[in-house]
């Protein structure tokens, strides 16, 4: 090591400079504390993605698989979840944390932006099939669809240019199918500010979601018979705070107009 | 944010399912007291938590199905943070050639703005879409359902020469695994994907989660080994079985 390099050299070095700097102490101080968890941080051992994955399944073996056989048991032959949820792939808002959702409760389809498509047989058959699947097979009970804060394919949405530009090789095309809202949002916008109108499109988008889940014939069909009810929600991770609403759809008994 | 503590907490040993539930009233009185629960164990208490809500940082990016058994963040112990992920029926992954689709949005946003370091495919037991794959008939009514399991159709042809003579389920089973393999090939289609598994800055892992044994197995894409010109075949190192 050069005798430049010293930590004692570089230390007396900097005593040096705020005896005759002393108004620097507290940019000094800043910067030396930044070091300090730099050097923590590359001390630190690197993450090991098969340790981290094993400790989980572990525990999850032990606590929940182990202590309760009969419900695991029953889970082998099948599932009958009572919902189906489309969530965020967000990594800070899975439904099984927020809404503490145990296995076989919720058939879960997660996608940037919990967006619905509408019906559409080739373009977006994943959708589809998952609606088809739980509503005509497993025959959920509610299908509730859920969009939070601070969501990034939200703002991707209300960023895209007026002029229809597109930077993505998907992302914009996707979040696109939930244009109705953005046009709304901004519509309606007046003087609000850009994370404003985001988090109004966060429940718009829920909104026309939650639309486009009827144009699917077996899901029409399932809410006007009352076997499956249609919700919105969003999780808002700033304010600590769920709201839930209904997609209210019905059929009034008939009025005689004569 | 290691330990797979933090929600687990919030779970007795013996968990009471919404099967219990009576009516639909009942059901969302249970889930307002979980949202409650997690609330005020997590939100409020867990000083990262703030930081998270300024933004995201996951080290993984989990393509799963979305059998309601089969939640990463229950069996593999994710916790807020640490795993963006993809739930689609029989977690597949189309080829970047065949255009729009649920999953190429995702994945873009996941290596390329988040990115992440390692994605993890994983596939599960009894798969009822694997199931719809290996009975479909080639003449089948395109239901939507139909339409998006032809996605793993090389796996089915894969599943057909290796194990002809095994049962139906037997033959689902292998087609579970198989159709993991496909979907890691797929995931090098992607021109930004397949570059920085080339670099070293992205592992591509399959899973596959037994939940009648409860058991886990984990393979990582060998990405040097693998010569699909030749077989088509990924290449796979350090697997291991947790049981």
């Amino acid at each position: 090591m050069a005798a430049g390099d010293s930590y004692d050299d570089a230390i007396a070095a900097l005593s040096d400079l705020l005896k005759d700097k002393a108004e620097l102490g507290s940019l000094a101080a800043a910067k030396i504390k930044q070091l300090t968890a730099d050097l923590e941080a590359a001390g630190s051992t690197p993450f090991n993605p098969d340790d981290r994955i094993r400790t989980g399944f572990d525990h999850f073996k032990k606590e929940k698989f182990e202590k309760n056989p009969d419900l695991f048991g029953e889970l082998a032959k099948g599932q009958s979840p009572k919902f189906m949820v489309f969530a965020c792939s967000d990594s800070r808002v899975c439904p099984s944390h927020v809404l503490d959702f145990q296995p076989g409760e919720a058939f879960v389809v997660r996608n940037i932006a919990n967006m619905v498509p509408p019906y559409e047989k080739t373009k977006y058959a994943g959708t589809g099939a998952a609606i088809e699947y739980a509503v005509l097979h497993l025959k959920v009970e509610n299908i509730v669809v859920i969009g939070h804060s601070c969501c990034g394919g939200i703002k991707g949405l209300m960023s895209i240019p007026d002029d229809g530009t597109t930077a993505s090789d998907f992302i914009e095309q996707w979040v696109q199918i939930c244009n109705p809202a953005r046009s709304k949002v901004k519509g309606g916008a007046g003087d609000s500010s850009f994370s404003d109108q985001c988090a109004n499109c966060e429940k718009a988008t829920v909104n026309v979601s939650l639309g486009n889940l009827l144009t699917y014939p077996f899901v029409r069909e399932a809410v006007v018979s009352k076997k499956l009810a249609l919700k919105g929600a969003h999780y808002d991770f700033v304010k600590g705070s769920f709201e839930l609403w209904d997609l209210d759809f019905k059929v009034t008994p008939p009025v005689s107009l004569i | 944010m290691g330990s797979p503590g933090f929600t687990q907490q919030l779970n007795k040993s013996k968990l009471e399912t919404l099967s219990k539930a009576e009516d639909r009233c009942d059901i969302f009185d249970i889930l307002k007291n979980r949202f409650l629960s997690f609330k005020s164990k997590y939100i409020e208490n867990v000083e990262q938590f703030e930081n998270l809500a300024k933004a995201q940082a996951p080290k993984f990016m989990v393509i799963a199905c979305a059998d309601s058994r089969v939640c990463p963040s229950n069996i593999l112990g994710f916790q807020p943070g640490e795993a963006f992920v993809i739930r689609n029926v029989a977690n597949l992954v189309p080829t970047f050639e065949s255009g729009p689709s649920e999953v190429n949005a995702a994945l873009e946003f996941a290596v390329n703005t988040l990115q992440v370091e390692n994605i993890l495919v994983i596939g599960h037991s009894c798969c009822g879409g694997i199931r719809a794959l290996m009975s479909m008939e080639d003449d089948a009514n395109g239901s939507f359902i139909h339409n998006w399991v032809i996605v793993g159709k090389n796996a089915r042809k894969k599943t057909e020469a290796a194990a002809s003579t095994l049962s139906f389920d037997d033959k689902c089973r292998h087609c579970e695994k198989e159709s993991i393999n496909h979907s890691l090939v797929n995931l090098l289609t992607y021109p930004w994907i397949e570059e920085k598994v080339a670099n070293g800055k992205l592992y591509v892992h399959g899973g596959y989660y037994d939940f009648i044994k409860c058991s886990f197995e984990k393979w990582t894409l060998d990405y040097q080994g693998t010569k699909l010109e030749e077989d088509g075949r990924i290449a796979a190192k350090n697997k291991v079985l947790w049981c």
